[in-house]
């Protein structure tokens, strides 16, 4: 997959965890998913259909995803992964879709976004069609820890590139 | 002042309720999707909605809304900002659009202008 088309998420990814979760976010390396990929504790996951099919998931630790909640309802004391947590799980992948969604259709590739639903489990990991590739990509919230998003897109109209 | 707050995310919910309620609101009516929303519009002065929502998505409530009431200010709050997005809401009777994400206060201040 393109970076042009990565890019968009990752931009977006920095832009929601700052603006809505007051939490900077560091990018690490991208890679191919191959076999489980990252483990996490709590995953917002959003569909997409439009000229992509596929879909994008930001999976936190328990930590710092109970952190991204609290600061997004302004400093609210959470102890553990409630419905609150998986709720601003799944709007905080609601918004990356949105906002990277935008980003997208500037340049001609649009979408729709399903409705987020959110897994939780200690250790879960998700899996994607074999036929769609899932890149990686590792962000660290500063003094918080890592948490990943993949997007797992396929292209439905080619590209002349 | 009555308001009519729709988002199928009850955090987002709560972030603009707690917003209204810093500038003085305290008449809120909440729903988690359109279809909600639209069996709470009676007396409703100010209607604040999502775009994405499950059952009846906020476009369709707007249309719904304005078929029979022209008048009520309804503001998206969204992620759908993509341009093409903001002209559909605003020629199927949108009055003003907040694009999320935004940090509670620039919601705050956006909102208190929009009332005014
Ligand atoms: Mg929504």
């Amino acid at each position: 997959m393109d970076a042009k088309f990565i890019n968009p998420f990752i931009s977006a990814t920095l832009q929601v965890m700052e603006t809505s979760a007051a939490t900077k976010s560091e990018r690490g390396s991208l890679f191919v998913k191959k076999g489980e990929g990252p483990l996490t504790d709590i995953s917002g996951v959003i569909g997409v259909t439009g000229k992509f099919i596929g879909s994008i998931n930001i999976g936190f630790p328990k930590d710092i995803a109970i952190k991204v909640v609290s600061n997004m309802l302004g400093g609210m004391k959470i102890d553990d992964i409630d419905d609150s947590v998986k709720d601003g799980i799944g709007e905080i992948a609601n918004m990356v879709a949105g906002a990277a969604k935008v980003q997208l259709a500037e340049i001609g590739y649009t979408y729709k976004l399903s409705i987020p639903t959110v897994v939780v489990g200690r250790d879960h990991h998700l899996s994607f069609p074999p036929n769609v590739p899932c890149i990686v990509v590792p962000f660290t919230a500063i003094g918080l820890g890592d948490f990943y998003l993949e997007v797992a897109l396929k292209m439905i109209i080619p590209i002349e590139d | 002042m009555k308001f009519l707050v729709a988002d199928d995310s009850s955090t987002m919910r709560r972030i603009i309720v707690n917003s209204l309620n810093a500038l003085g609101h305290t008449d809120i009516v909440e729903a988690e999707d359109g279809a909600e929303a639209l069996k709470n519009t009676t007396g409703v002065d100010f209607i604040l909605t999502d775009w994405n929502m499950p059952n009846m998505d906020g476009l369709t409530f707007v249309k719904a809304v304005r078929e029979k009431d022209k008048k009520t200010p309804i503001v998206m709050i969204t992620t759908e900002a993509a341009k093409d997005d903001v002209i559909t809401a605003i020629k199927n009777g949108v009055t003003n659009y907040i694009v999320k994400p935004f940090t509670m206060d620039t919601l705050k201040a956006k909102l208190e202008k929009i009332i005014k």
